[in-house]
């Protein structure tokens, strides 16, 4: 039998998430990253499958590379760059997904659009066997590798067309935009940041959580 | 976002969450519960036990016999005992950890060949069920093996065990429950059932079914078949308790949803010379675990499709439901005839070897045909199956795909071993197998289903619209879809301009309790709704030609009368009759008493067949089996939605696969599902629309067969799960050979059991 907690250690955290800075006071130091950016943040995606790192549903990018969010703690992705499924950066990847009907019930869509999206970043042009690889991290229940192929074939013609196209509209330019903002924020360790008291002019759109999950219901709150 | 929310995407200011304390014995007496030290926690509101529970301590789908927290004893690994609510997960699994439980381990029944000479472990007894279906004469004495072969017979023996397969689906079980004051309480969760549900945690807490509120979230894992209303209860006692909303996740490697339960299947075909089939004896066992749940569906289903779509003059099938200490098993995908199918198309071609004419030949002799008998518990003379039967259709469609190319490669990762890179040319073989699979339509324990729609029509600024209110479901198998196409075959509205939604009070709607086809009864009621709506919306217009609302339809983007002599376009007609502000409403809805009442079809078996050809790489050292391609043919009545229906049996192949090949529940967190690396390239050589065709059929009787049931939809995904594994195992076969009678068959045929290893 473990010993009851009795010491509750937290710190205050500031989180570069999507380009945005957002502070978090009182983060449990055994909070995952996902546990924070779902709970205290309010992001609903990434997901939270299984929180063992099996099922891809929480896949992130931290400083560009893919990482399940229940596997990092919260303190480690401190002055990292966070970007969520949410993020404009795997907007090309969703759509096609979408498109391909690849997610049915929509679980894993988000995890399998940055997974799709980290793949066409280091393989420009994917085999079938390389995107079964790449895509074997993100568990589905309802769709099948064919359509996973497909909305892979999807993707990279959308991401073709934007790099033939209007151009600076990739990923890496906002990303450095954004991250200059970044740098404006607390750059000093979880300590400094637990004793600011952010400004609330200074930041970024703050997701606010509603006063009731029945006005959240998505169905209810349907137009 | 108005994009729908998971349950575990609802959170609520001031939200605590849930833990669990759960048995670690599989079987043990509670001796003592001390809740103080959890209680002590700070940042625990509330630590409770089943003294606690204000209302009746037990459900179940069929018996009431599991308990919501286990009082005196804890029958399976990770029964829950006690819950807790804190204000951080990480503190509610510490209080959860801090509840001390007396345990007084008993000796656990594990094996489900025991139970029914063992002790009971729960007052109801081991054995929850048992059938016989018989027809013909008794195969008993065509069973001896010298009588059989003196009389030119052969009799074909085979033992099949399948593990418990725990398919738990992507998304977690996850509850939130929120007390609302004066209204009661509201809870969120993924259910398919909110009906059920309500009235089960009502009977629980001990309120009134007013004060229960069951509201569906989006589900997540295109399972219809979710966790236990239990976790409802316990959420919902904990936000009673506290006055604040309790939010319950299940970890992963709880069983928190139910598991395929694990079988033992006894078969022996007797076949003649000429590979006729004269007989078949069928045992069959299922291990429900430790509480009845729905199991006992799941036995009578295999029953009935214990033989598969076969001619067989002379049946006795028998079939046992046992209770053990293992988890709660029920109802999954394929049901009852995914169990069955891998056995009896085993049986095939093993009948096949043995009198030298190989298996597809014995199949194709005794096809079952319309008119032919099938088992079936109502009618012990069997039941003779409805028209049409197009296995020959679909087995062309699976035989006229085309072959993937051998070897497989160049890329390493398309041997079997995949990203493990262990493939290598010399030690591959390729096998083909093909398997027929049969489901049924009209389960005669059907319960009695009910289910409302109402349709709005308003005008937008890019023409009319439609939302739908109902209480159907998406799950990821394109229910939603299907309502949003009977909407635009019904209004004209294109599919893009019909919402569906929740209905405006969820929980007080009465809402179907369909498993196996919520699309026939809510696409009636919500069919029903839009017809309403047309009705009065065209009012105006009927009026003028003198016939009644009713009358008119709507075709070829024109509104018409019933003698076609009425035509005006569908946009004048809505110019007319939907000006801006107009809201029109249609209700709709659709009861259904038990199955063959409705149907009026008792007499005859209504069937959905299929088959599905396999090819299989196996790595003849390594015991590694990759299936390459799988094609997929069936009987799908009626597609609404062709492409969701393709995707469905798809993923229900693909599921066919990990459940033949890798699942399991005693892997650790009971993954195992194929991932993309392991799922197979699926071809859906045809969905066949048979619809149409049924109707003019004349029946067994000589009468016309009445209307298919399920408005002839058929069920898509079933027959893929079903058949899957069959002939995956048939390809196997066909790769390294045959084990042979005498040794039982154990599944999931994992590496560590692959006979042509250790052979």
């Amino acid at each position: 039998m473990s010993e009851p907690a009795a010491e509750w250690p937290t710190v205050g955290l500031t989180l570069r998430v999507d380009g945005h800075e957002y502070p978090v006071p009182q983060v449990w130091i055994g909070d995952s990253l996902l546990a924070v950016l779902r709970e205290r943040l309010d992001f609903d995606e990434p997901r939270d499958g299984c929180e063992i790192g099996e099922c891809g549903a929480c896949l992130i990018t931290l400083d560009g590379a893919p990482a399940a969010a229940c596997l990092v703690p919260a303190v480690a992705a401190v002055e990292r760059d966070i970007r969520t499924p949410l993020d404009p950066a795997f907007n090309s990847a969703r759509a096609a997904v979408v498109a391909a009907g690849a997610s049915p019930c929509g679980f894993c869509a988000p995890g399998l659009s940055v997974a799709i999206t980290s793949l066409l970043r280091r393989n420009l042009d994917p085999g079938p066997a390389a995107v079964r690889e790449a895509l074997s991290g993100v568990v589905c229940r309802c769709s099948e590798p064919g359509r996973w192929i497909e909305a892979v074939a999807l993707a990279k013609e959308a991401e073709d067309g934007d790099r033939g196209g209007s151009g600076d509209q990739d990923d890496r330019g906002d990303r450095g935009d954004r991250g200059d903002r970044g740098d404006q924020g607390g750059s000093g360790g979880p300590a400094d940041a637990a004793g600011q008291e952010p400004d609330p002019a200074d930041l970024a759109p703050v997701r606010t959580r509603s006063q009731h999950p029945a006005r959240r219901h998505p169905e209810a709150a349907a137009p | 976002m108005t994009e729908p929310k998971f349950p575990t995407d609802l959170r609520a200011d001031g939200m605590l969450w849930m833990g669990v304390t759960r048995s670690p014995h599989a079987s043990a007496a509670v001796r003592g519960l001390d809740l103080r030290a959890a209680r002590a926690i700070p940042g625990v509101h509330a630590v409770l036990s089943a003294a606690d529970l204000p209302g009746y301590n037990f459900h179940g789908t069929r018996a009431i016999d599991q308990p919501v927290l286990a009082a005196d004893v804890a029958r399976y690994i990770g029964e829950p005992v006690a819950v807790v609510a804190a204000e951080h997960p990480a503190l509610a699994r510490a209080a959860a950890e801090a509840v001390r439980v007396i345990w007084d381990p008993l000796r656990p029944l594990l094996d489900p060949d025991q139970a029914s000479t063992a002790p009971p472990i729960h007052p109801d007894g081991n054995v929850l069920h048992a059938t016989t279906l018989v027809f013909g004469t008794e195969p008993g004495a065509l069973l001896d093996p010298e009588t059989a072969e003196v009389a030119g017979l052969k009799v074909v023996e085979g033992e099949y065990a399948f593990d418990a397969v725990a398919a738990r689906p992507g998304a977690p079980a996850a509850v939130i429950a929120v007390p609302n004051g004066e209204r009661g309480i509201e809870i969120y969760v993924a259910t398919v059932s909110p009906r059920g549900d309500r009235e089960v945690v009502a009977q629980c807490l001990g309120l009134p079914v007013e004060k229960v509120h069951v509201i569906p979230t989006r589900v997540g894992g295109a399972d219809t078949h979710r966790e236990d209303v239990g976790l409802q209860v316990q959420a919902a006692l904990l936000a009673l308790a506290t006055g604040r909303p309790v939010k319950a996740v299940v970890p992963r490697d709880v069983p928190a949803h139910p598991a395929r339960p694990a079988a033992r299947l006894r078969y022996q075909h007797v076949v003649a010379d000429d590979g006729s089939l004269v007989a078949v004896q069928a045992d069959i066992l299922l291990d429900s675990g430790a509480y009845a749940s729905t199991t006992v569906d799941v036995l009578e289903e295999a029953c009935r499709l214990a033989i598969g779509p076969y001619r067989v003059p002379n049946v006795h099938i028998t079939g046992r439901v046992v209770r053990t200490n293992n988890p709660p098993a029920g109802r999954v995908r394929g049901g009852g005839g995914a169990l069955t199918c891998a056995a009896y198309e085993a049986q095939m071609d093993a009948a096949g070897s043995a009198v030298g004419l190989g298996g597809l030949e014995v199949r194709l002799r005794n096809l079952l045909r319309p008119g032919d008998l099938v088992p079936d518990a109502a009618d012990p003379l069997g039941k003779p199956a409805a028209a049409p039967v197009p296995i020959p259709d679909c087995l062309h469609e699976v035989l006229d795909t085309p072959m993937p190319s051998f070897p497989p490669g160049p890329d390493i990762r398309e041997y079997p071993g995949t990203v493990g890179r262990t493939g290598e040319l010399t030690r591959i073989r390729r096998g083909v197998g093909v398997a027929l699979g049969m489901a049924d339509l009209s389960n005669p324990a059907q319960q009695g289903e009910y289910a409302t729609a109402v349709v709005l029509l308003s005008q937008t600024p890019a023409g009319p619209a439609a939302t739908v209110a109902c209480s159907a479901v998406e799950t990821g198998s394109g229910l939603h879809d299907l309502i949003r196409v009977t909407v635009e075959r019904t209004l004209g509205i294109p599919a893009d301009r019909v919402a569906v939604r929740a209905p405006e009070d969820p929980g007080s709607l009465p809402s179907s309790a369909a498993i196996t086809h919520p699309a026939w009864v809510h696409g009636s009621a919500v069919e029903a709704a839009a017809k309403q709506a047309r009705a009065k919306l065209f009012r105006p217009l009927a009026d003028q030609i003198g016939v009644d609302g009713g009358l008119l339809k709507v075709a070829d983007g024109h509104l018409l009368s019933h003698d076609d002599v009425f035509r005006l376009p569908l946009t004048e007609a809505y110019r007319q009759c939907l000006p801006a502000g107009r809201v029109v409403r249609g209700d709709g809805e659709f009861r259904m008493l038990t199955m063959p009442t409705l149907t009026g079809t008792s007499d005859a078996a209504h069937l959905a067949v299929g088959a599905v050809r396999a090819v299989v790489d196996v790595d003849t050292e390594l015991g590694l089996a990759n299936v390459v391609q799988l094609a997929v043919a069936q009987d799908a009545g009626r597609v609404v939605v062709r492409e969701r229906a393709e995707s469905r049996v798809a993923s229900g192949a693909v599921a066919g696969s990990g459940l033949v090949l890798s699942e399991g529940s005693d892997l650790p967190f009971g993954w195992g599902e194929p991932s993309p690396m392991d799922s197979p390239e699926v071809v859906v050589a045809a969905l066949l629309e048979t619809a149409a065709e049924a109707k003019d059929e004349i029946g067994p009787d000589g009468l016309p067969v009445a209307s298919p049931p399920l408005g002839g939809m058929k069920p898509v995904g079933d027959l893929a799960v079903m058949a899957t594994p069959a002939a995956v195992l048939a390809a196997i076969r066909d790769a390294v050979g045959d084990p042979g009678n005498g040794s039982p068959l154990r599944l999931p045929l994992r590496p560590d059991r692959a006979w042509w290893v250790l052979a």
